[in-house]
């Protein structure tokens, strides 16, 4: 059995094309994310919108636009919302935004009342959604001086009362805070490189896959040889499947360690359970990849394609992928958790969010069953493997 | 014609692949933008503001607390979550709510005494969203609303139930929004979004097939038998280009009529006629560069698994890179400049600069017929370098 495992072993470690997938994919593919996500956290944050404003009568009319606008194009401020632009007209605003200069413009009608006129790209995004709150809460402040004027106009008689009614309504006296619920804060790149595990150890199956295949009497010379030897099949599979897992396991740790050490992806401080995690999840890899072996006529590169479909349930593909993964997630729940690559890479984010390991524990079960279950299946189509001719 | 008959056998002996990465992951892709994108209708009507997907904890049941509650839920999307910490904790680590408000008990009447009195109202707890601005901007919301109901509960409002009524209308007042009439008639946004994530699956499904497929030519015996054949050289290779080309038009038909069968193509087609000819042309150029990997792909004579592996980390790596997954506006500049060597990144801004042509005209039409032209030149280029492969090796 040993000699067995050693000799899988070897030809494993000397199949090149084969340890590509598993080896070389993932430490590509991080070392782009590396680069691509290096300040994706700050991306997140507010970019000036770019307004045009039409500065007629009805403009300068409006109570406190206009110290609105400068307080929030001013370059010093914290975070400053938008860079203004006068323009001549709407007519001289609509080319601005047809040539991109602005993305979109301010007019105010004879009432008073602010208008923004949005270019077709704005349409969704956040910088617009921003610009239309801020003047949302303009409007808002004016239709509450009103009820005052209309209610008490008293508190509106002199300039030092209305001052005081305006400060109430825009008082710090009210406040939110900021509750943190996870053990660390939360990092949007760090969910790229568990999906981009998890993909890796859908791979890894591929390992096993072929290790498998090759011990059936009739797929190769080995696996002639190694049906007359003069141990048992069961021995001779138990021996591959081992030495295809440690092959697959030590592929992963290759990969989780660059992505720990080179591209320093946060996993939590809990690096050793991440590995217990890898663990696990390359013993799915290698059950599955034992199914696929004992079934004649099916390609390894099938884990392949499985594994990139699978990983969009992940959120591999980008944002868009992301938010599909999360409404399966929240509304089909089941059909994440049945989904294996899913409960790898949610292993890795039990460990970075939760102080709780039971998240994780209920992943690693959840890897653990179906690998039992897939088990089961491939040892009783191996069993049941009669060839007429060798 | 036997060469050309011979190549689409075995293109189609292969077609499992063109199955899951063609078929299976567009219509995943489907699925994936369905979410990203707003209706054509609502595009059609004025400006769609990002909307977070929110949640109220409400533990006072006051007036006032189901007013911040009802303003909050009509700003977002509404979900549940439980009232307890692993609840409220799995919806910030899964971002399953973009801003979770957890208003503790005696709110209402601590803000009225606070109000009354000009202290300070208790602080509302929130759980705001990494994903994205709309958490944030939704708490400056609910800041707004707080600060209206604090101000009227000081000057005008006599009762909680006032106070509500009048801050909820000062809240209902909101600034006219509208989207910018343009010459052009306007296309639905998911259909670029499509396009978009189409990159990957054009390129992995297509690479593939056709370097699967020079390999199978290439083998020692099938190649013997192919040169003693009674055809030109020339011809045999144009043959097989010509295959390897229909496998490159079959994958961008079946993008171009899911993305125009699922989203009112023919409407689409009436109104922005070149706006969509633009888009699909600039998809049309990219499958031809991946007709050209994939064909270097098979020149190098690499094993059905390192072509598979290939066209699968190359096809993910030019769509992150197009900014077709992640915008390109969010990586650092040195990746953007990178960016702009890479074919995908071309096809990605010839597809958004012919969604947001705002009039036809010669200029703006050229434009981006330049940056379809470039990947095209990026298809003549791996083209030129297999064909150089192509040579050394028959040599060697």
């Amino acid at each position: 059995m040993a000699t067995t495992f050693l000799a899988t072993l070897k030809s494993l470690v000397r199949n090149r094309a084969l340890l590509f997938w598993p080896l070389a994919f993932p430490i590509i593919m991080a070392t782009m994310f590396g680069a691509m996500f290096a300040n994706l956290q700050s991306g997140y944050a507010f970019d000036p919108f770019q307004l045009g404003v039409v500065r007629d009568a009805n403009y300068d009319a409006a109570p406190g636009l206009d110290d609105l606008l400068d307080e929030l194009s001013s370059p010093s401020a914290d975070t400053q919302y938008v860079t203004v632009t006068a323009c001549d007209d709407a007519a001289d605003a609509e080319a601005r935004v047809d040539s991109s200069e602005i993305e979109g413009y301010l007019t105010v009608d004879a009432d008073g009342t602010p208008q923004l006129h949005l270019s077709r790209g704005s349409q969704g995004d956040d910088k617009a959604t921003v610009m239309s709150s801020i003047l949302d809460s303009y409007v808002r402040t004016v239709a509450e001086l009103k009820v005052v004027a209309a209610e008490k106009p008293e508190l509106l008689a002199s300039p030092s009362v209305a001052q005081a009614t305006i400060e109430a309504f825009q008082t710090d006296a009210v406040s939110t805070t900021r509750l943190k619920l996870t053990r660390t804060d939360p990092d949007p790149s760090a969910r790229y490189f568990y999906a981009l595990l998890a993909m890796t150890a859908g791979m890894v199956a591929m390992i096993g896959a072929f290790a498998v295949q090759r011990t059936r009497a009739n797929a190769s010379p080995v696996g002639a040889r190694a049906s007359i030897a003069g141990i048992s099949r069961g021995k001779v599979l138990m021996a591959t499947v081992l030495a295809s897992w440690l092959c697959g396991f030590a592929c992963l740790v290759v990969a989780f360690a660059y992505m720990r050490i080179v591209v320093r992806v946060d996993f939590g401080g809990r690096e050793g359970l991440c590995l217990v995690a890898l663990a696990v999840s390359s013993l799915l890899a290698m059950a599955a990849g034992a199914l696929v072996g004992t079934t004649p006529g099916v390609k390894t590169g099938i884990f392949s394609a499985i594994s990139c479909v699978l990983s969009i349930f992940t959120g591999l593909y980008g944002s868009a992928s992301q938010r599909l993964a999360d409404n399966v997630a929240a509304s089909f729940p089941m059909l994440s958790h049945l989904n294996p690559l899913w409960q790898i890479a949610h292993s890795f984010f039990s460990l970075l969010y939760y102080d709780s390991l039971e998240p994780f524990a209920q992943s690693c079960g959840a890897l653990l069953a179906m690998t039992v279950a897939l088990v089961a299946v491939a040892t009783l189509r191996m069993r049941r493997q009669r060839y007429e001719h060798l | 014609m036997s060469t050309f008959r011979t190549s689409l056998r075995i293109v189609w002996g292969h077609r499992l692949y063109v199955l899951i990465y063609l078929v299976f992951i567009s219509m995943l892709g489907v699925l994936a933008v369905g979410g990203a994108s707003s209706s054509p209708d609502a595009e059609e009507t004025g400006f769609i503001a990002a909307k977070p997907t929110v949640a109220v904890i409400d533990r006072d049941g006051s007036d006032i607390s189901r007013g911040i509650t009802e303003y909050v839920c009509a700003q977002g999307t509404s979900v549940d979550v439980a009232d307890d910490e692993r609840s409220i904790q799995d919806a910030a680590a899964d971002d399953r709510a973009s801003y979770v408000l957890v208003i503790p008990a005696g709110y209402g009447d601590a803000l009225m005494d606070a109000a009354a009195t000009g202290d300070e109202a208790p602080s509302l707890e929130t759980v705001v969203s990494y994903q994205s601005s709309a958490g944030t901007l939704m708490d400056l919301s609910v800041r707004g609303y707080l600060q209206s109901a604090y101000g009227f509960a000081a000057t005008v409002a006599s009762s909680q139930a006032d106070v509500v009524r009048l801050a909820s209308d000062a809240a209902s007042e909101k600034v006219s929004t509208t989207i910018v009439a343009t010459e052009a008639e306007p296309l639905s946004s998911w259909l670029l979004y499509y396009f978009q994530f189409a990159t990957y699956p054009i390129f992995a499904s297509v690479t593939m097939v056709v370097a699967v497929l020079m390999n199978s030519l290439n083998e020692r015996d099938v190649r013997m038998r192919s040169l003693a054949a009674p055809i030109t050289s020339a011809r045999r290779s144009l043959q097989t280009f010509l295959a390897c080309c229909v496998m490159g038009l079959v994958a961008w038909a079946w993008i171009c009529l899911v993305g125009f069968a699922l989203n009112d193509g023919a409407a689409a087609i009436a109104t922005a006629p070149v706006q969509v000819a633009l888009m699909c042309g600039s998809l049309l150029a990219y499958a031809f560069v991946s007709v050209t990997a994939g064909f270097l792909v098979g020149q190098l004579a690499v094993s059905e698994m390192a072509a598979n592996a290939i066209s699968n980390v190359f096809g993910m790596a030019l769509s992150f890179l197009g900014g077709g997954w992640v915008q390109l506006a969010l990586m650092p500049a040195a990746v953007q400049q990178a960016a702009r060597f890479f074919p995908s990144y071309w096809c990605t801004a010839a597809a958004n600069d012919a969604f947001l042509l705002t009039e036809v005209r010669g200029a703006s039409v050229a434009g981006v017929l330049g940056e379809i032209g470039v990947v095209c030149l990026f298809a003549v280029a791996i083209f030129a370098v297999s064909l150089v492969v192509g040579r050394s090796r028959m040599r060697a």
